[in-house]
């Protein structure tokens, strides 16, 4: 007899999770309270965290947390502001015009990076470019982040980590409003109110912001793009819903940015498409012409520039809606959980000189697990449905492209429908001396087929001050074929897929760690090698396609890090952070695509709190890139605009933040933020702009810092 | 003759009692090792001002380890500063969990005068180190120069800080 499904057979995975949901619904109805006594737990902020008791006994095991004020003292306004320059972890910008960023954890490429909204995966793709710049840090109760492949069991897409945004649950009636205004026109407001009520509470959220688009230089094109982010949101924490402790956020999303030309008249600027409103003669190895840019090959100057502000304009209209939901409910010692996740991202853009772009971005997830003890182990099993599909409308600006002014639709869309089991085992051993958590997980995507992903952390408490961490783990990735890898992309009718495998990562670490009342220090070690890196190749010339293959051969990095911080003095805390990486790879097998990461990395933070100031200073010391290497010069040498060839390496730079805060009374404290305090920026001795061999612009170049030195004064008001 | 024969228990029973009773004496002075054994910190204070290394404390000390975001833990305050105006023989010491400044603003606001210390490098070690293996708050440790005399997981009562006065806060207790 044949099977009747009355569901699409990918879907059915869905629907047995909302059928499991359902039935713990009910029988959360019917099953008697079982009192539970439940203490709250600490967050320790910083690394000591990921080596605590019990601190393997998550789905997603965070090697680093950093709490609400942690998040206040940086001064970051959104996410990618707070993960910037920490050791082992760091944002990379990949456009200087668009200034689409993405987090690097060990410095592996930033689409590995996996966000997670209270444990919910609700980025990819194209919200994955800009969209990390729009996630607030208002009403939150920590950052955890998670190194490695290892640590999640339900973010298997995460080659490199993690991380992890969690909501904070109000327990009193309160708010914050925060109001500041700076250098470069930025001015920001934010706002948070929480209402609590009997058995619940209600959070409000808001934030608008400006930012001028900067050019460092003065040759018109900006390396720090302008925008006006405007962002609001509604978070509801229930704690009895038939048994369930539920926790649920909506979250809007508004962005309006835009690079290369100064200034924010959108319309103007997509107007302005003849004639040359830039000066390329500006900046370290400069034109000599205002107009026009050395041809490499011929070593004369090519055709004056004449495509206007439009030309090397990139303007980026977001929408985004997101909701994210869990719900929890104990039974004696087992735990139902459920989660869901959606979020509909929706971008208007148009690249200059390449092509318009409207694209539309939709997202499910569903998860439910159930979490028991079986004799002294902890058992968690649980399903997941990951649902994601990118369609988009896009017109060729490139008059060399066959495709050149037609209108196309999807051209590089795709569907993804990803059902998933997993099973998780916890256990101590020794006395709690020793903890385990073992995990495997099967994928069973419609395109890529099945995929086996297992897990293994150890965590060894030697004594109350050192412990050791190891973590081995494989994760994968389906590769998706959003365009901001390579906007040439859409000058080809479409992408030709049907080459592409599954990235996939194999991650081994060890972390040592001490800590006591006033030092705390963690060592670790880190192997990650990427197999089937996915590329973009430009097959136009024969197939007329764009290919998306995998690399050759693998992408490894080995890196060590050491982190520790000292109470000096009751009231100051200095840290000091070492960092070095190996990378490994064939050059000419990566074609140019990896972003530069630095050899090593140092940074000294000191951190003053005392009565009612708060002060931070912390110097980054960076060092030198291969860029000859990552940006593959064999195979196409990067030249100035002046026709000589850019360095292999980039050089070694210091930056240091200054942040500090004083608390006037018990509701208002006022704050300055001072970034980049010695004013390093990449543009003043290596341009972003760069040549090729036959003197095709391109705007990729990056190293370093794109904005110098930035002050924000502010005042924040609680209540 | 031998003594066992003499009150006529068979061998093997004697052994099992006095195997039990061995069981039951070093149980005995494991607890009681347990509960007077050495503890100490140097943390500094709230205010930035100084270390305090709580080994160096004279009399009875209680020091309660709380968070603002812990119902319990915020409900008991009022309870410990009653308790430490009322016994000027006691120190009774907060350990914040949270971030220094949002402590020290919580705990102006709920006016509570009570030395504070910031939590350290090793928080969770540190009260694991005193019997509370889960980290969880509230958690409280009655002790006399650097000994463990009693520690109480969850919120405290009138009663519960009334009984740990009696127990510790006399003479007869340092014994």
């Amino acid at each position: 007899m044949k099977n009747i499904a009355f569901f699409p057979p990918l879907h059915r995975l869905a629907v047995a999770i909302a059928v499991t949901f359902a039935c713990g619904v009910s029988q959360a109805q019917t099953a008697p309270d079982a009192p539970v006594v439940k203490l709250d737990k600490i967050t320790v902020n910083g690394r000591p965290s990921a080596t605590v008791q019990g601190a393997l006994n998550d789905e997603v095991i965070k090697t680093e947390s950093f709490n609400a004020k942690e998040i206040e003292r940086t001064g970051a306004t959104n996410l990618t502001e707070l993960m910037r320059a920490r050791p082992g972890i760091d944002v990379q910008v990949e456009c200087s015009v668009c200034n689409a960023r993405n987090i690097t954890l060990n410095n592996l490429p930033g689409r590995f990076t996996t966000l997670l909204l209270d444990g919910v995966p609700i980025f990819s793709s194209v919200s994955n470019a800009y969209g990390l710049d729009m996630i607030g840090l208002n009403g939150l109760e920590r950052v955890d982040v998670s190194r490695g492949a290892g640590t999640s069991l339900i973010a298997p897409d995460s080659l490199a980590g993690t991380v992890n945004l969690v909501a904070k649950r109000p327990t009193h009636d309160g708010g914050e409003l925060d109001l500041s205004a700076g250098n470069f026109g930025f001015k920001r407001g934010t706002f948070y109110a929480a209402k609590t009520f009997q058995g619940g509470a209600i959070t409000v959220t808001g934030t608008d912001q400006v930012h001028d688009s900067v050019d460092g230089i003065g040759y018109g094109i900006s390396q720090y793009t302008g925008y006006d982010r405007k962002l609001a949101g509604v978070g509801l924490f229930l704690d009895d819903v038939a048994g369930f402790k539920l926790k649920a956020r909506y979250d809007h999303v508004e962005e309006k940015r835009m690079g290369g030309p100064l200034g924010d008249d959108y319309d103007a600027v997509r107007a302005d498409t003849t004639g040359n409103p830039f000066d390329f003669s500006k900046g370290p190895h400069g034109s000599p012409d205002s107009d026009s840019w050395i041809n490499p090959s011929a070593g004369t100057l090519g055709d004056p520039y004449g495509d206007g502000k439009f030309g090397l304009a990139q303007i980026i209209f977001t929408k985004r809606d997101q909701v994210v939901s869990t719900a929890e409910r104990q039974f004696g010692d087992t735990r139902l959980r459920f989660a869901l996740g959606y979020a509909k991202h929706k971008q208007d853009s148009w690249y200059g000189g390449d092509a318009d772009y409207f694209g539309k971005q939709k997202q499910y997830y569903l998860e439910s697990s159930v979490q028991t003890k079986l004799g002294t182990a902890l058992l968690t099993a649980g399903l997941n449905y990951r649902f994601e599909d990118l369609h988009s409308q896009s017109i060729s600006e490139d008059p060399s492209s066959s495709t050149f002014g037609v209108l196309r639709a999807d051209a590089d869309t795709y569907t993804y429908r990803t059902p998933a089991i997993f099973v998780q085992g916890y256990q101590t051993f020794l006395d709690q001396k020793l903890e385990a958590n073992a995990s495997l997980r099967y994928d069973d995507n419609n395109v890529y087929g099945g995929i086996t992903t297992p897990r293994l952390n150890l965590l060894w408490h030697h004594s109350d001050s050192f412990s050791s961490r190891f973590a081995a783990g494989q994760g994968f990735r389906l590769p998706t074929s959003f365009f901001e890898l390579e906007h040439a992309i859409l000058s080809a009718p479409a992408v030709d897929r049907s080459g592409a495998k599954a990235e996939k990562s194999d991650n081994l670490s060890y972390a040592l760690n001490y800590a006591s009342d006033r030092l705390a220090v963690t060592a670790s070690i880190n192997h990650t090698r990427i197999k089937n890196l996915a590329l973009f190749i430009d097959d136009t010339a024969s197939s007329g396609n764009f290919l998306l293959l995998p690399a050759a051969s693998d992408y490894t990095i080995d890196n060590i890090d050491v982190v520790g911080t000292w109470q000096a003095t009751p009231a100051d805390a200095i840290t000091v952070g070492l960092e070095k990486y190996q990378y490994r790879f064939n050059v000419t097998d990566f074609q140019g695509s990896l972003f530069a990461r630095p050899d090593w990395r140092a940074t000294l933070a000191i951190d003053h709190d005392a009565g009612p100031w708060d002060v931070n200073v912390r110097a980054t010391l960076t060092g030198p890139q291969n860029l000859a290497k990552f940006y593959d010069y064999a195979d196409t040498q990067r030249y100035h605009l002046d026709g000589t060839a850019k360095p292999d390496h980039s050089p070694t730079f210091w930056v240091v933040d200054f942040h500090a805060s004083y608390q006037w009374n018990k509701s208002f404290s006022t704050y300055v933020n001072l970034d980049n305090v010695f004013d390093y920026q990449q543009a003043r001795k290596d341009s972003f702009l760069w040549l090729d061999g036959d003197g095709a612009l391109d705007v990729t170049h990056i190293w370093g810092p794109s904005i110098g030195r930035s002050l924000v004064i502010g005042g924040r008001l609680t209540f | 003759m031998t003594i066992v024969s003499y009150l006529e228990i068979p061998r093997w029973r004697w052994w099992l009692s006095a195997l039990g009773a061995a069981v039951i004496v070093s149980a005995s002075l494991e607890a009681r090792a347990e509960k007077h054994r050495a503890w100490d910190f140097t943390l500094p204070t709230l205010a930035g001002d100084r270390f305090v290394q709580v080994s160096k404390l004279s009399g009875p000390v209680l020091v309660n380890f709380w968070g603002r975001d812990c119902a319990p833990c915020v409900a008991e305050l009022p309870l410990l500063q009653t308790f430490a105006q009322a016994n000027d023989g006691w120190t009774v010491l907060l350990v914040c969990t949270d971030p220094p400044q949002d402590a020290r603003v919580y705990l102006q606001k709920q006016g509570i005068l009570l030395p504070a210390l910031k939590s350290g490098a090793n928080v969770v070690a540190l009260m694991s180190a005193a019997g509370n293996r889960r980290g969880g708050l509230p958690f409280t440790v009655v002790l006399r120069e650097g000994r463990i005399c009693q520690t109480h997981e969850g919120g405290l009562s009138v009663a519960d800080l009334e009984a740990i006065r009696l127990a510790w806060g006399t003479k007869e207790a340092r014994r």
